[in-house]
């Protein structure tokens, strides 16, 4: 686990309303991002019909396979995608859920 | 809609050994919210159900295997359907909530090849009373209630 003052370093890149489930889904997806089985089980979730944000997804493919696939800290993550007139906030509210009844 | 059959101290034990048993290497995951509460009810070997059940637990992993283990057991899985109530992986981000020293009042516990790690009650309660809904007041009078805060 990361200490506190790396987490408390990080809560400037979620800003003061956090949503704790985009976090996760950045968090998690990255970690599983690095296990190719999880890998392709998530991107098969995410392009089945009847995922309900599966448009949302197709249209935003690059962009949350890179974050996904990045190394770099939290901070010099959102750093990088604000040089891109993004940031790290709007693209974790991007990151797919998955939901327990199809993932398969 | 998702299940809410989460209400007695034994339920999150039981899942801890469960989840233990598929472990193939050793794991280790933070519980907080009222799974955390029930844990410490449970430690104390009290029955008394939460007096609001809950809907899911919310551990906080940084091992790849127990972070697997519980996507397996998300809202709509096999397992909610079993258990009536699901697990929601928190991220290490939320432990921001707490005072910077929990890890001190903490109680660890092994199960097998997963350590489990509680914040103490008193720690537990302190999002939740920065929520104040009518549920965490609730719970706060029910960890009370058993004597496991002031």
């Amino acid at each position: 686990m990361r200490d506190y003052s790396e987490i408390a370093a990080e809560a400037a890149v979620w800003g003061p309303y956090v949503s704790y489930d985009d976090v996760a889904r950045f968090e998690y997806g990255r970690r599983f991002w690095r296990i190719p089985e999880l890998r392709l089980r998530l991107l098969a979730h995410w392009l089945d019909d009847r995922h309900p944000h599966r448009e949302r997804f197709v249209e935003q493919r690059p962009l949350i396979e890179e974050v996904l696939a990045s190394d770099e800290t939290v901070p010099a993550l959102d750093a990088r995608l604000r040089q891109c007139g993004t940031s790290l906030r709007c693209v974790s509210r991007e990151i797919p859920p998955v939901f327990g009844q199809w993932f398969r | 809609m998702p299940r809410r059959e989460l209400k007695y101290p034994r339920q999150v034990d039981e899942w801890l050994v469960e989840l233990a048993d598929c472990l193939s290497q050793p794991g280790r995951l933070i519980l907080i919210g009222s799974g955390g509460l029930l844990w410490h009810a449970f430690q104390r070997g009290r029955t008394e159900p939460l007096p609001e059940n809950s809907m899911d637990v919310d551990p906080i992993t940084d091992s790849d295997e127990v972070a697997r283990l519980c996507y397996e057991a998300l809202i709509g899985s096999e397992f909610e359907a079993k258990h009536g109530w699901h697990v929601n992986l928190m991220p290490e981000a939320v432990l921001g909530e707490f005072r910077a020293d929990w890890m001190q009042r903490a109680t660890t516990k092994a199960y097998d090849r997963l350590e489990v790690v509680v914040p103490s009650p008193a720690d537990l309660l302190v999002p939740k009373l920065k929520r104040n809904e009518p549920r965490d007041r609730a719970h706060a009078a029910w960890a009370k209630s058993l004597g496991m805060i002031d």
